[in-house]
C-alpha cells in the first residue's frame, strides 16, 4: 500500500515538473518580458501562451521572466491564478513589461476546503460558509454558538446556558447511537482541535462547514459527522497597520423560563390531590405562614455581568502579515453570588512571512487560560446536584430564609445543636436558608447548593500550527505543517458536612483534586498544484499525508472523612493538609495514547468554467487502541460534479446577466467514517490480569486469577456513512438574489451495539457493528441584498429539514434504552423505525367519561389501565425543521441587525413533577389545564401512567430573536482628526424574545446533558436574555 | 529553477518516507492487561486460570437475585421444610415467596433463576478456558503435572455445573468448549447429559489430589478427588446406578479423610468456627480481605437476609442483631416441625437447629442487664416494672420479661411462622467480618460428609445392603442424638435426610426424584398460612396491652388468598425450572435448523 502510494506520488511529481516546464519552441520570432503584480513583485509561474495556439507557451520563472517564440501577428495571453488575465497583441515589440491586476472578485469568493482553498464558483460539494461579519459583536464567547442559525443543515445544541459552557454542533442530523462522537471534526487553521469553545468569535475570519460526503471525504474516517473548518483572522495588506480595541458589556437576566405554580395554585393543587388539609389548618399547623409566595427562580437568578475586552493589531505587506489579538472575558453568570463564573484569556498570534519569493513560513498560535465554576444541573435528586431543578420543585410556601432558630424544622435544629453546618446567608448571621417543611426530600433551597458548590476548573491550553509553504513553480505549493496542542487542566472540589434535610446532608468532608495534561501533534505534508491549460482546462491536484499523535494522562486524589484535615479555614482546604484520619483515594496515572496515519489526494478538473468534477480519496490507519492491526486501514473515496449552466453559450447569449447572474447544479457522492466511537481496544480480548481472586488457604492470603475480558471481535470497525447530495446555486438580478438548495441522503451503518451473546456462552456483553441510521433532508439558503440611495440592506434566511430514522438494529437487542426521569416509566429509546432517542411512553387519548385519563393501547383502542406493551412513540426532540433569519441594514453609518433562529416539529418533555414526590411543585400549565385538556388533579396526581404519557410531551417549536443590534460608526472625517480610523458603538439585545408555547424551561437547552437525553428538560442552566453595549475602535 | 524543484520534491519525499514506513507508531500497547496470545502458556498461567474458576464459583453461590442470594432461593425455596417469610405475603422477598408457594406468578422471569442459570454457564466458560487452553482436543497441551491437575479440577467443576443444570432444568445445553459470540446452543438430552457428567467426573478423578486427612482444611476449599467422588456418587444415585454409586461413595467413606463432627459440635457446622472441619467435602471459602474491598464475594451477607428475624425486640447474644425490618424470617414448616417433633423432640439436632419460640426466649443468653421497663397492663396503662439481669433470671421470669420476644407493637402477628425458628443457619456474631454489623464470612457448603453417608445409605437401600448402608444411616442419626434405625429402607433414609439436610439444597430434587413431590408439596396448595402471635399480649391490641400470661407462641392460620389465584404445585410442570425468559427469547427454538432452546414442559 505504502509503496504504491509513493509510486503514485513520484509519478505525479514528474507530471508536475513536465507541466511546470511546458515549453514549445519554434516559429518565427522570440519575445521576452517580465510579469509583475500591482505591487511590482514578480509573478512566478504565470502562463504566457499564444492566443489560438495554446501549445505555444511558457511559464514565468522565479523572477517573473519569460521568453517565447511566437508567430508574426500573434497575440499572447498572460494568465495566473489570482490575477485578471490579459491579452496583448505582440505587434513588433519584443520586450514586454506586463502588470497583472489582482482578481479581487475571485479572491473574495474563495472558500477553505480541506488542505486547500477553492473558488466558490468551482465548488461541487455542499459547503456552508459563514464569514466574520456574521460572527462579529455577538454576546456569546463561544464560536460554536455563533454558528447557530447561520448555516442550513447545521444544528446547534446547547445543553446548558451556564457561563463557559460550549455548544455542540450537529451537521445533518444525528447518525449514531453513541454517547460521544456525534459532532463534526473541528479544524482550526489546519489544526484538529477538541473544541472551539476557546475561540472568541471576534478572532474568526470564516467558518466553513463541509456538509456532504464529497467535501468532507478528504478527512476520511473522521468526517462522518461533517467537518467544520475555521480560519482565524490574518493581517490584510495595507500601507499601515491597524490597532484595534473592542469592549463589550453584557448584562444577563433570566430569559424564557418554566412557570411553576404560585402559592395559591400550589395549595389548590395539593388540596385537590388530598395532600394538604384546608388552608386554615395548614396555617394552624405551621405548614404555611399564610403569606409566603416564593418565586424560587427569582431567588436564585439575578443579573449577570460580563466584560469582554479585545485588544489587537494587524497589518501586512507584500511579504508578510500579522494578526495579534488578546481577548479577555470575565463572566459572572446570572445566578446570584459568585458560584457561576467563567474567565478566559485568549491570545491569538497569526503571522506569515515570505522569506524568499518561493518560500513562506507562518504560524497560527492560540494561548488560552480559563477558569470556570458552575452550579450543578441536569439532575432531579436532592442528593445529587439538583441545584437548578430546585428552583422548580420546591414549593412556593417555603420562605427563602428561616430568620431564627425557632423556625427551623427539627432536623435542622438538631444539626445546629450538634454544630453541624446549616447554610445561611453570609450577611445575616443567625438566618438560615429555608428548606421545605412539606417536602422532606428534593425540596432543597437552591441557595444551599449554590453555596456548597466549590467545584472549580482551570487550565491552560496552547494550540497552534507552524507551517512552511514552498512554491518551486507557479501553481505548485508544497506545504509542511506542524500542528500542536498542549492542554493542562486542574479541577478541585471541596465539600463539608452539612445538613439540609433527611435526604440532603453530608456527614463527611470530601476534598478532591484532579490534574490532567494532554499533548497532541500532527505533521502534515501536502502539495497543491493548479494550472489552467489553454484557458479552458483548469486542473487542480492535491496529494498529502498526515500523522498525528495524542497523549493524555492525569492523576487525581481524594480524601474523605469526618475530620480529615488539620484545619478547615480557607487556606487549609487542600489535600496536603490531611491529618491522616481520612480515607484516601487515587485515580488515573495510566497514560492514554493514540496515533493516526493518513494519505489523501484530490483531483479537480473544470472545463471552461462550465463543467467541474472533483474526486477525493483518503486512506486512514488508526492505532491499535481503536482497531485491530489487521483491520486498521480504511479507504474513503468520493466524487462530485458541477455544471454551471449560466456559463453555457445558450444561456449567456440569450439571458441577461442582470437577470440570471449565476446558476449551477451539483451532485456528490462519498463515504465517510466516524472513528470517534472507537476507543479503548474495543475489538480485542485481553487478559484482565490478576483481576480474579480465591483463597485456597486458611489465612486471608489471596490467590490471583486472570481471565479474558470479553469476546474478541477483530472485525470491529468504525461507523460508515454513505452520503449523496444534490444541490443548486442560483444568483439573479446582478447577484442581488442568491439561492442555494441542497438535498441529501446520508446512510450510516455499522453503529456499535453492545449485545448479549446467548447465556450459554458465559459472557454477558460484547460489542458488534449492528445498527444503521438514515438522515435525509433539504437545505435552503435564500438571500437578497440591495442598495437604495444610502441604504444598503440584506436579508438572509436559511431553512433545513431533517428526517432521521434508525433503519436497523441488531434484532437480538431490539432496542436500546437511554435516559429517563425519576422513576417515571417513560424513557428515550433507540429502536428501528423511529428517530434516534425518541420518547417512548403511554399515548394519552384525552379524558374518559369517568374523568380518568384515557390512553391508546398498542392496538389503538382506548384503555384506562395501559400496560408496558402499550407504550410507544410520543415524540422526538430532534427538530425536523430549523431555520434562521438575518436582516441587516446600513444607512449613513448606522447599522441594524436583526437575527433570529428557530426550530419546529419536535417535542420536549419538561421534567418537574414526580408521582413519587407528589408534594413537589408542578408547571402552572398543568394547574391551568386541570379538568380541561387533562383530567382533574385528583385523578392524575398519583398516576405514573399519566406523567409518563404524551400528555406531558409538548411541542418544542420556537422562534427566538437571538439578536437585535443597533450600531453607529462615527463619520471618518471626524475621526481622522483624532487619529482614529474607525469607531463604532452599538447596543444589542440578545436572546430577548422567545416565541414558543412550550411551558418548560428554555426550549433551546432542554436536555439532560447526555446525547440520549435530548429533550428531557431536567433543570439545565437556562439561556439568559442579554443586554449588551459595545464599542469597537481601531487606529 | 530545477534545483528548487528537486529540493522541494526531496523535502516532500523525505516527509513521506519518515512517517510512512514506520507503522509501528500505530501499535500502542494496552495498559493493565496482557494479550490473550501471551497468556495460557505456563504452569502459573494454568493456576491463574483455575483461580478464575473458583472466583466464578464463589460468585455464583453468593450472587444476588432480586433481594436474596439467587443460589439459596433456587435450591431451597421449593422444598417442604421452610416457609419463605418476609414482612408480608408480597414483601421484598418476591421470587423466593413465589417459588416457595408455587404461586401463579412463578414464571420464567424470576430473576433468581436467571442469575443461577447464567452463573452456571459463566462457570462452565471459565472451566472451558482452562480445558481448551491446557488440554486441547487431545491432551497435547497438558504437558506438566500442574496443568494436569488444573485441567482435572476444571473438568470436575464443569461436570458439577452441568450436573446441577441437568438436575434443575432437565435438558440444558452441553457446552464442552469456549463458544463464539454467535453460538446458538440447543437442548441436550437429559440422559446423555447425566452420562456425560458421570464420565467427566471419572476422567478427572485420576489427576485430582485427595484431601490430606481430616484436619486438612484447605482440602475442603477446592475440588479434591474426594469431592469429585462424592459428586460422582451423587450423580450415580440420581442416575439410579446403585452399584456405581456404592462403589464411588464407599471410596469417600473409606478414605479416612472425612468424618462427622461430634454431636456437641453440631452447632458449629455452619459457622466460621466449623470452616474446613472434617465433615466438609467441598465448600466455598469466604475470607474477608479488607485490602480488596471491591470483591464483595469474599464475604457474604445476603443469605443472612433470608434468615434474619423481623419483628424481634431483643436478640440472643450469640446472634447478629440485624436492623429492624431487615430480613425474611424464613422458618420451618408445619409438616416439617410436626414430623421432627414426633420423631426426635429432644434430639441434640432438633434442639440445636429447630427451636421453638419459648426455647428461643429462654435457652439463650440475652444482652439484658437489670433494668426498668414501662410495661402496658391489660388495659393499656403503662406500669413501671423492674427486671433482673438475664443471667439471674429463671425460665419463668424470662417468660414474663417484657423486654424480649416479639415486638407486637410493630406487627401483631408474624407472617409465615409456625412457632419455630431455623437456628441451623442463623448467622452468629462470631461470623461477622471486622467492623461490620451484618456481613459474615462463614463458608458455604456445596457437599458435606453427612450427605455422602445418606446417599450411600440410599444406594444400599435401593441396590442391596451388606449392612454398611444401615451403618451409614445410623452414623448420621447417632451423631444427631436421634433414635437409630433397625432397618434400612427408603422411608427411613428419606426421613433422616429430610431432618439432617433441611435447607441445604437437596430436598426438592430428592422429592422429585423419589416421585414424592406432588404429595409432599400438596400442603402448599393450602390456602392458609400460619401467623405467630405471642400470648403475652392481647391479640389485636398491637402490643399495647398485655395479658399477664407468659410468652407463648400462638399460631393463627389465615387465608392468604394466593391459592385461589391458581397457585400450588403442578405435577408435570414444577419438577423442572423454566429456562429463563430472556435466555429463550434470545435463542428461541428453531425446528427447521435444529438450533435454539426448547422451553421446559408447562413453561412455554
Amino acid at each position: 500500500m505504502i509503496k504504491k502510494l509513493m509510486k503514485m506520488i513520484s509519478v505525479l511529481a514528474m507530471l508536475l515538473v513536465v507541466w511546470g516546464g511546458l515549453d514549445a519552441s519554434a516559429q518565427n520570432r522570440t519575445i521576452s518580458g517580465k510579469v509583475v503584480d500591482a505591487g511590482g513583485l514578480p509573478v512566478i509561474g504565470a502562463a504566457v501562451t499564444v492566443v489560438g495556439n495554446s501549445r505555444i507557451g511558457a511559464a514565468t520563472d522565479m523572477d517573473g521572466a519569460f521568453t517565447l517564440s511566437v508567430p508574426a501577428g500573434a497575440s499572447i495571453s498572460v494568465e495566473s491564478i489570482g490575477y485578471k488575465g490579459q491579452v496583448i497583441a505582440v505587434g513588433d515589440r519584443s520586450v514586454f513589461d506586463i502588470v497583472l491586476q489582482d482578481d479581487t472578485e475571485m479572491l473574495e469568493e474563495t472558500v477553505v476546503i480541506g488542505y486547500g482553498v477553492q473558488r466558490k464558483s468551482d465548488l461541487t460539494g455542499s459547503v456552508a460558509s459563514v464569514k466574520s461579519e456574521d460572527l462579529a459583536d455577538r454576546s456569546t464567547a463561544d464560536a460554536a454558538a455563533a454558528l447557530q442559525g447561520k448555516a442550513a443543515g447545521v444544528q446547534i445544541f446547547n445543553d446548558s446556558g451556564a457561563p463557559g459552557e460550549g455548544s455542540s454542533i450537529r451537521v445533518r442530523g444525528i447518525s449514531s447511537n453513541s454517547g460521544s462522537g456525534l459532532g463534526p471534526l473541528l479544524i482550526v487553521d489546519g489544526l484538529k482541535v477538541d473544541n472551539i469553545n476557546y475561540l472568541d468569535p471576534s478572532m474568526i475570519e470564516s467558518m466553513e462547514v463541509l456538509k456532504d460526503a464529497a467535501s468532507a471525504a478528504i478527512y476520511g474516517a473522521q468526517a462522518g459527522n461533517g467537518v467544520v473548518l475555521i480560519t482565524t483572522k490574518n493581517g490584510a495588506k495595507s500601507k499601515d497597520g491597524t490597532i484595534f480595541y473592542n469592549y463589550k458589556l453584557t448584562l444577563s437576566q433570566l430569559g424564557h423560563h418554566a412557570q411553576v405554580m404560585n402559592a395559591q395554585q400550589y395549595i389548590d393543587w395539593q388540596q385537590q390531590a388530598g395532600n394538604q388539609p384546608d388552608t386554615e389548618t395548614m396555617i394552624k399547623t405551621g405548614v404555611w405562614d399564610g403569606v409566603t409566595d416564593t418565586n424560587w427562580a427569582d431567588v436564585l437568578y439575578g443579573t449577570g455581568i460580563t466584560h469582554s475586552h479585545t485588544l489587537g493589531a494587524q497589518g501586512g505587506n507584500d511579504r508578510g502579515s500579522y494578526f495579534i489579538s488578546l481577548n479577555y472575558v470575565d463572566e459572572n453568570g446570572m445566578a446570584r453570588g459568585d458560584s457561576d463564573i467563567f474567565k478566559r484569556f485568549t491570545a491569538q498570534i497569526n503571522a506569515d512571512y515570505k522569506i524568499k519569493s518561493w518560500f513562506t513560513v507562518g504560524t497560527n498560535t492560540s494561548i488560552e487560560r480559563r477558569q470556570q465554576q458552575k452550579i450543578g444541573e441536569h439532575s432531579e435528586y436532592a442528593g445529587g446536584s439538583a441545584g437548578l431543578l430546585g428552583t422548580l420543585v420546591i414549593d412556593p410556601l417555603t420562605p427563602v430564609y428561616f430568620k431564627s432558630y425557632d423556625e427551623l424544622p427539627l432536623g435542622m435544629k438538631d444539626a445546629v445543636d450538634k454544630g453541624v453546618k446549616v447554610y445561611g446567608p453570609a450577611d445575616h448571621p443567625g438566618w438560615y436558608y429555608a428548606v421545605s417543611k412539606i417536602l422532606e426530600g428534593d425540596g432543597i433551597n437552591p441557595l444551599i447548593y449554590r453555596d456548597r458548590n466549590q467545584k472549580k476548573e482551570e487550565g491552560w491550553n496552547i494550540r497552534g500550527t507552524l507551517f512552511a509553504n514552498f512554491t518551486p513553480v507557479k501553481g505548485l505549493v508544497i506545504t509542511s505543517r506542524l500542528g500542536y496542542r498542549i492542554n493542562q487542566k486542574y479541577e478541585s472540589d471541596y465539600t463539608e458536612p452539612y445538613y439540609a434535610n433527611a435526604k440532603s446532608y453530608a456527614t463527611t468532608y470530601s476534598i478532591s483534586a484532579n490534574s490532567s495534561q494532554t499533548y497532541y501533534y500532527q505533521w502534515e505534508n501536502f502539495a497543491n498544484y493548479s494550472v489552467t491549460l489553454a484557458q479552458k482546462h483548469a486542473i487542480g491536484a492535491m496529494i498529502g499525508m498526515s500523522f498525528s499523535y495524542n497523549d493524555s494522562r492525569g492523576v487525581g486524589a481524594s480524601l474523605t472523612g469526618e475530620d480529615p484535615l488539620k484545619g478547615y479555614a480557607e487556606n487549609f482546604r487542600y489535600l496536603s493538609q490531611d491529618n491522616g484520619s481520612g480515607t484516601k483515594g487515587i485515580s488515573g496515572g495510566t497514560p492514554s495514547q493514540s496515533t493516526q496515519l493518513s494519505y489523501f489526494g484530490r483531483l479537480t478538473y473544470s472545463y471552461d468554467n462550465r463543467y467541474s468534477v472533483q474526486t477525493n480519496f483518503r486512506a486512514d490507519a488508526f492505532d491499535s487502541s481503536k482497531l485491530s492491526p489487521k483491520n486498521r486501514w480504511g479507504y474513503f473515496p468520493s466524487v462530485s460534479a458541477g455544471w454551471t449552466v449560466s456559463n453555457e453559450g445558450f444561456i449567456k447569449d440569450n439571458v441577461s446577466r442582470s437577470i440570471l447572474s449565476f446558476l449551477k447544479f451539483r451532485g456528490s457522492w462519498g463515504i465517510n467514517g466516524n472513528i470517534s466511537v472507537l476507543s479503548g481496544y474495543p475489538y480485542s480480548t485481553s487478559i484482565s490480569y490478576n483481576s480474579k481472586t480465591y483463597q485456597y488457604g486458611t489465612d486471608n492470603t489471596l490467590s490471583l486469577g486472570s481471565v479474558p475480558d470479553g469476546l474478541a471481535n477483530p472485525n470491529l470497525t468504525w461507523e460508515t456513512s454513505v452520503q449523496t447530495d444534490f444541490g443548486m446555486d442560483l444568483r439573479m438580478f446582478d447577484n442581488r438574489l442568491t439561492l442555494g438548495v441542497d438535498w441529501y441522503n446520508k446512510d450510516t451503518k455499522d453503529l456499535l451495539v453492545s449485545i448479549s451473546p446467548v447465556a450459554e456462552v458465559g459472557i454477558s456483553r460484547t460489542t458488534v457493528n449492528a445498527g444503521s441510521v438514515k438522515n435525509t433532508g433539504w437545505e435552503f439558503e435564500l438571500g437578497w441584498q440591495d442598495t437604495i440611495g444610502d441604504l444598503h440592506y440584506s436579508i438572509n434566511g436559511n431553512l433545513s429539514t431533517l428526517k432521521n430514522r434508525v433503519t436497523y438494529l441488531e434484532p437480538s437487542v431490539g432496542h436500546q434504552t437511554g435516559s429517563s426521569f425519576g422513576n417515571m416509566k417513560f424513557s428515550t429509546w433507540f429502536e428501528e423505525g423511529y428517530p434516534v432517542w425518541f420518547f417512548r411512553g403511554y399515548r394519552y387519548a384525552g379524558i374518559g367519561e369517568n374523568g380518568l385519563a384515557n390512553y391508546y393501547d398498542k392496538d389503538g383502542n382506548i384503555t384506562q389501565a395501559p400496560v408496558d406493551a402499550d407504550m410507544g412513540y410520543m415524540g422526538c426532540a430532534l427538530p425536523p425543521v430549523t431555520f434562521g433569519l438575518t436582516l441587516h441594514l446600513d444607512w449613513k453609518g448606522l447599522d441594524f441587525t436583526l437575527f433570529g433562529t428557530g426550530a419546529a416539529g419536535h417535542q420536549l418533555m419538561p421534567c418537574v413533577y414526580r408521582v413519587d414526590h407528589s408534594q413537589i411543585n408542578a408547571l402552572t400549565y398543568f394547574y391551568n389545564e386541570s379538568g380541561k385538556s387533562i383530567p382533574k388533579i385528583e385523578n392524575i396526581w398519583q398516576s405514573k401512567e399519566f406523567w409518563s404519557s404524551s400528555a406531558v410531551v409538548f411541542s418544542g417549536d420556537y422562534f427566538k430573536i437571538k439578536q437585535i443590534q443597533l450600531g453607529y460608526t462615527l463619520p471618518k472625517k471626524w475621526m481622522n482628526k483624532v487619529f482614529i480610523k474607525d469607531l463604532r458603538i452599538y447596543a444589542s439585545m440578545d436572546d430577548w424574545f422567545v416565541i414558543t408555547k412550550y411551558p418548560g424551561f428554555d426550549p433551546e437547552t432542554a436536555s439532560t446533558g447526555s446525547s440520549t437525553g435530548l429533550g428531557l428538560d431536567k433543570g439545565s442552566y437556562p439561556n439568559s436574555k442579554k443586554l449588551m453595549f459595545g464599542v469597537n475602535i481601531s487606529f | 529553477m530545477k534545483k528548487y524543484i528537486i529540493l522541494g520534491l526531496s523535502v516532500a519525499l523525505a516527509a513521506f518516507t519518515t512517517t510512512s514506513c514506520n507503522q509501528d507508531l500505530l501499535n500502542i500497547q494496552q495498559k493493565g492487561v496482557i494479550a490473550y496470545e501471551d497468556f495460557y502458556k505456563t504452569d502459573a498461567d494454568a493456576q491463574s486460570a483455575l483461580t478464575a474458576v473458583y472466583d466464578e464459583f464463589i460468585a455464583l453461590i453468593n450472587a444476588q437475585g432480586s433481594n436474596n442470594p439467587a443460589w439459596n432461593v433456587v435450591t431451597n425455596a421449593m422444598g417442604d421444610e421452610l416457609y419463605w417469610g418476609g414482612g408480608k405475603k408480597n414483601g421484598s422477598s418476591s421470587g423466593g415467596q413465589e417459588m416457595n408457594e408455587f404461586r401463579n406468578t412463578y414464571d420464567s422471569t424470576i430473576p433468581h433463576i436467571r442469575v443461577v442459570y447464567k452463573g452456571l454457564y459463566s462457570l462452565i466458560y471459565k472451566c472451558n478456558l482452562v480445558i481448551d487452553n491446557f488440554f486441547g482436543e487431545d491432551g497435547s497441551l497438558c504437558d506438566s503435572p500442574v496443568k494436569k491437575k488444573c485441567v482435572a479440577e476444571a473438568r470436575a467443576v464443569r461436570a458439577w455445573a452441568h450436573f446441577t443444570l441437568a438436575c434443575w432444568w432437565g435438558t440444558p445445553p452441553l457446552v464442552e468448549h469456549v463458544l463464539s459470540g454467535d453460538a446458538r446452543p440447543t437442548n441436550c438430552d437429559h440422559q446423555v447429559l447425566m452420562d456425560w457428567c458421570i464420565n467427566e467426573f471419572k476422567t478427572a478423578l485420576p489427576d485430582l489430589e485427595p484431601r490430606n486427612g481430616k484436619n486438612d482444611k484447605p482440602g475442603a476449599y477446592r475440588m479434591t478427588s474426594g469431592a469429585c467422588l462424592a459428586f460422582l456418587g451423587k450423580a450415580q444415585v440420581f442416575n439410579k446406578d446403585w452399584a456405581g454409586a456404592k462403589s464411588s461413595l464407599k471410596q469417600v467413606i473409606d478414605s479416612g479423610n472425612y468424618g462427622l463432627v461430634p454431636t456437641a459440635d453440631l452447632w458449629n457446622l455452619f459457622h466460621v468456627v466449623g470452616d474446613g472441619n472434617e465433615e466438609k467435602i467441598l465448600e466455598m471459602n469466604y475470607m474477608y480481605n479488607d485490602g480488596i474491598s471491591r470483591m464483595a464475594w469474599h464475604y457474604h451477607f445476603q443469605r443472612n437476609q433470608a434468615l434474619f428475624f423481623r419483628n424481634i425486640k431483643k436478640y440472643p447474644s450469640v446472634l447478629i442483631q440485624a436492623g429492624d425490618g431487615w430480613g425474611n424470617n424464613c422458618s420451618p414448616t408445619k409438616s416439617f416441625m410436626d414430623a421432627i417433633m414426633k420423631h426426635e423432640p429432644n434430639s441434640a439436632r432438633r434442639k440445636a437447629w429447630f427451636v421453638s419460640y419459648e426455647e428461643f426466649l429462654t435457652e439463650y443468653a440475652y444482652p439484658l442487664p437489670a433494668s426498668e421497663a414501662s410495661v402496658p397492663d391489660k388495659d393499656g396503662n403503662k406500669v413501671k416494672v423492674k427486671y433482673k439481669a438475664d443471667s439471674d433470671m429463671t425460665k419463668e421470669e424470662k417468660l414474663m420479661d417484657y423486654r424480649r420476644g416479639l415486638n407486637c407493637e410493630k406487627y401483631d402477628e408474624t407472617y409465615a411462622n409456625y412457632g419455630y425458628y431455623f437456628m441451623k443457619l442463623m448467622p452468629w456474631q462470631s461470623d461477622l467480618i471486622p467492623n461490620n454489623a451484618t456481613v459474615t464470612e462463614e463458608n458455604r457448603i456445596i457437599m458435606r460428609y453427612a450427605e455422602v453417608l445418606l446417599l450411600y445409605a440410599e444406594a444400599c437401600a435401593m441396590g442391596g445392603d451388606d449392612g454398611s448402608g444401615l451403618k451409614a444411616l445410623n452414623e448420621v442419626a447417632t451423631r444427631a442424638g436421634a433414635p437409630t434405625y433397625t432397618t434400612l429402607n427408603m422411608d427411613n433414609v428419606k426421613q433422616e435426610k429430610w431432618f439432617e439436610l433441611a435447607w441445604e439444597g437437596t430436598r426438592f430434587l430428592d422429592l422429585v426424584r423419589w416421585g414424592d413431590a406432588a404429595q409432599a408439596l400438596a400442603f402448599k396448595s393450602h390456602e392458609e398460612m400460619p401467623y405467630l402471635h405471642d400470648d403475652f399480649y392481647v391479640h389485636g391490641s398491637g402490643g399495647k396491652k398485655t395479658t399477664g400470661q407468659p410468652h407463648k407462641a400462638h399460631i393463627y392460620f389465615h387465608d392468604d388468598g394466593w391459592a385461589k389465584s391458581g397457585g400450588g404445585y403442578q405435577a408435570g410442570k414444577h419438577e423442572l425450572l423454566p429456562f429463563p425468559f430472556d435466555v429463550v427469547e434470545l435463542n428461541p427454538w428453531d425446528a427447521e435448523k435444529g438450533v435454539g432452546l426448547k422451553q421446559n414442559p408447562g413453561w412455554e
